[in-house]
């Protein structure tokens, strides 16, 4: 066979990214972005890319405004994508709360909080809060199924 | 051009966030105002529409904020766009427009709906005659 024309070899669709930032408007806007880039990178669609920029934003100000007091402190950002999905973590090391938010699955009422992050939830296959096991922080996990975009 | 067509005389402005992420066009003739963002709407730049949008509220009847230039919006957009719509305001005082099918779901997802009036087109003939009849009977141009 000749090699020519089977074309480059095809690299493997994974892709695993690891980020450390801090909760500051500029780089919560770098890491969306870059979450966004990681799923277009294995071909996702646009509609996936736009719904996996906005739930890492969220998630990242959520972060910024509830563990951090609107201030400034160190989040974990872990972009997984294989298999034709993309599997996000977020994890804050914020003051331990003592009740986990859940993911609403029904619209809350403007004025209660949670809209946020029932958005989140509905862009996503699967979204879930729980609190780190040593009682550092929350993580989020996010999980979506991609769309070929080519 | 809408404006111009419904009202005659359009005020143009434009005003950029201090990044340099979001620009806020004005457009404005006799009631109504357009007000279009181009470009991220999050928890720095939110604000920068909120001051736009507010001075638009309080200054015309009819407002349309154009969202097609929106590349990105969150709850931090949601937020500055209720706060710049005054409690139990006309449901015809704001009406969005968008294309974009992320920024339609976030709009809708936040329960938007319910203060604001949702377009598709601009010159929507029935918006478009609403904003003419109105104009009419303010004894504005209709051309």
């Amino acid at each position: 066979v000749n090699a020519e024309l089977l074309g480059p070899p095809q690299e493997p669709v994974e892709w695993h990214l690891t980020l450390r930032l801090l909760t500051s408007e500029e780089q919560i806007r770098a890491a969306r972005k870059v979450a966004a880039m990681s799923v277009r990178a294995v071909h996702g669609s646009d509609e996936d890319a736009a719904a996996v920029e906005l739930a890492v934003g969220e998630i990242l100000t959520n972060a910024r405004l509830h563990a951090y007091a609107g201030g400034v402190g160190p989040v974990e950002l872990e972009i997984r994508v294989a298999d034709q999905a993309v599997q996000i973590v977020i994890h804050d090391e914020g003051t331990a709360i003592t009740s986990v938010p859940v993911v609403p699955t029904a619209p809350p009422e403007r004025g209660l909080g949670g809209r946020g992050l029932y958005i989140v939830g509905q862009l996503m296959d699967e979204a879930s809060v729980i609190s780190d096991s040593q009682g550092r922080g929350l993580l989020v996990e996010l999980r979506r199924r991609l769309h070929s975009g080519v | 051009v809408f404006l111009g067509k419904v009202y005659g005389e359009v005020m143009e402005m434009s005003w950029m966030s201090d990044d340099g992420f979001l620009e806020v066009r004005t457009a404005s003739g006799g009631h109504a105002v357009i007000v279009t963002p181009r470009g991220d709407i999050d928890l720095r730049t939110a604000p920068h529409l909120e001051r736009a949008l507010r001075r638009a509220v309080e200054e015309h009847r009819i407002v349309f904020l154009d969202l097609r230039d929106v590349t990105y919006i969150d709850m931090s957009g949601v937020r500055a766009i209720e706060s710049a719509v005054p409690q139990g305001a006309p449901a015809e005082l704001i009406a969005v427009v968008f294309p974009s099918s992320i920024v339609e779901k976030v709009v809708l997802l936040a329960g938007m709906s319910d203060v604001v009036r949702v377009l598709h087109r601009l010159d929507d003939a029935g918006i478009a005659a609403t904003t003419a009849r109105d104009a009419s009977s303010h004894g504005e141009k209709d051309t």
